[in-house]
């Protein structure tokens, strides 16, 4: 049982630069996949992932409270990469007046591809909504994603 | 509860685009330039989520998927073949949701080879040869894909 979020893991799950992702799985048993626009820290086991409304749709059924869910973080900088697993706490639609730091965070996000030769306007255009959902999730285990030698073991083992 | 209907409404669109084959314009989405992004699930419901470095092009209806690390993917598969993969065109951002089904794991062959080969120079310009080496690849069949961003 994770005791509190590691301060390298924090970096990467709440980095621009980072790419992150959100898993659940649907009433069939399969799984289901939506990019993230931002994760925030509620406290020391508890996040919160902001879906923008596009990749939402196919999930909504199946965010409910209880529902387990993986989230995957990898830093496009260093490839420092977590994946965080746990359970729904709360699923609810983002205030309108916090959608703008979504997107700022969705443009920080593309701006920084430039360097690596991608086209920010094409990758901001693919990722950003005008509506996101917040799902809050009660964090249970953090895995080391990172490509190397111990990847995939629990770091809160 | 309008905001549900909004997005069931949004994902009613979204099927017209539905295609259950490999089309020429997603085989850049496939040479590895953005890593694709794969989620299995176990029995009892609980998801993986991880990088994959290849998703391989093998015909119309299979691709075949690079294994390295993949332990937690490996032991859902072994229980649930059920996949889902995002993959992205490193141009134009256009993205695809790809729904397989794992068929079967090689350690050899022609397209295990050719994806050797790729992993091998992908390796090289990441700097991280001593990181990726490719231990398997998985056989699997194309049961959906469906357009999440035109690109456009």
């Amino acid at each position: 049982m994770l005791k509190s979020l590691p301060q390298t893991v924090i970096a990467v799950l709440t980095n621009y630069y980072s790419a992150v992702w959100l898993s659940c799985c649907n009433n069939d048993n399969r799984p289901l996949i939506a990019r993230l626009s931002s994760i925030n820290i509620i406290d020391s086991e508890t996040i919160c992932c902001c879906i923008p409304a596009k990749f939402a749709a196919e999930l909504l059924p199946a965010l409910v409270k209880n529902q387990p869910v993986a989230v995957l973080a990898a830093c496009t900088k260093t490839f420092d990469s977590y994946q965080v697993k746990g359970f729904i706490e709360s699923v609810h639609q983002l205030p309108q007046e916090e959608t703008a730091e979504q997107k700022n965070m969705l443009e920080l996000f593309s701006t920084a591809l430039i360097k690596q030769g991608f086209s920010a306007p094409n990758f901001f255009k693919a990722y950003v909504d005008d509506e996101f959902v917040a799902v809050v999730i009660k964090v249970d285990d953090v895995f080391d994603q990172t490509p190397r030698q111990g990847t995939g073991f629990k770091i809160n083992a | 509860m309008m905001f549900l209907i909004r997005h069931q409404d949004k994902e009613r669109d979204l099927k017209l685009m539905h295609k259950m084959s490999i089309t020429k314009d997603m085989i850049p989405a496939m040479q590895s330039v953005v890593p694709s992004t794969m989620a299995t699930v176990s029995a009892d419901g609980v998801p993986n989520v991880t990088y994959v470095s290849q998703v391989f092009y093998v015909d119309d209806g299979h691709v075949a998927i690079s294994v390295q690390y993949m332990n937690k993917s490996w032991k859902n598969l072994s229980e649930n073949p059920n996949i889902t993969i995002i993959l992205t065109h490193p141009a134009t951002a256009k993205m695809w949701k790809m729904k397989l089904v794992f068929k079967e794991i090689k350690y050899d062959g022609p397209v295990f080879d050719n994806m050797d080969m790729q992993l091998t120079a992908i390796a090289s310009m990441c700097g991280m040869e001593e990181r990726f080496k490719l231990k398997a690849i998985l056989i699997c069949e194309v049961s959906d894909i469906k357009v999440l961003f035109d690109g456009n």
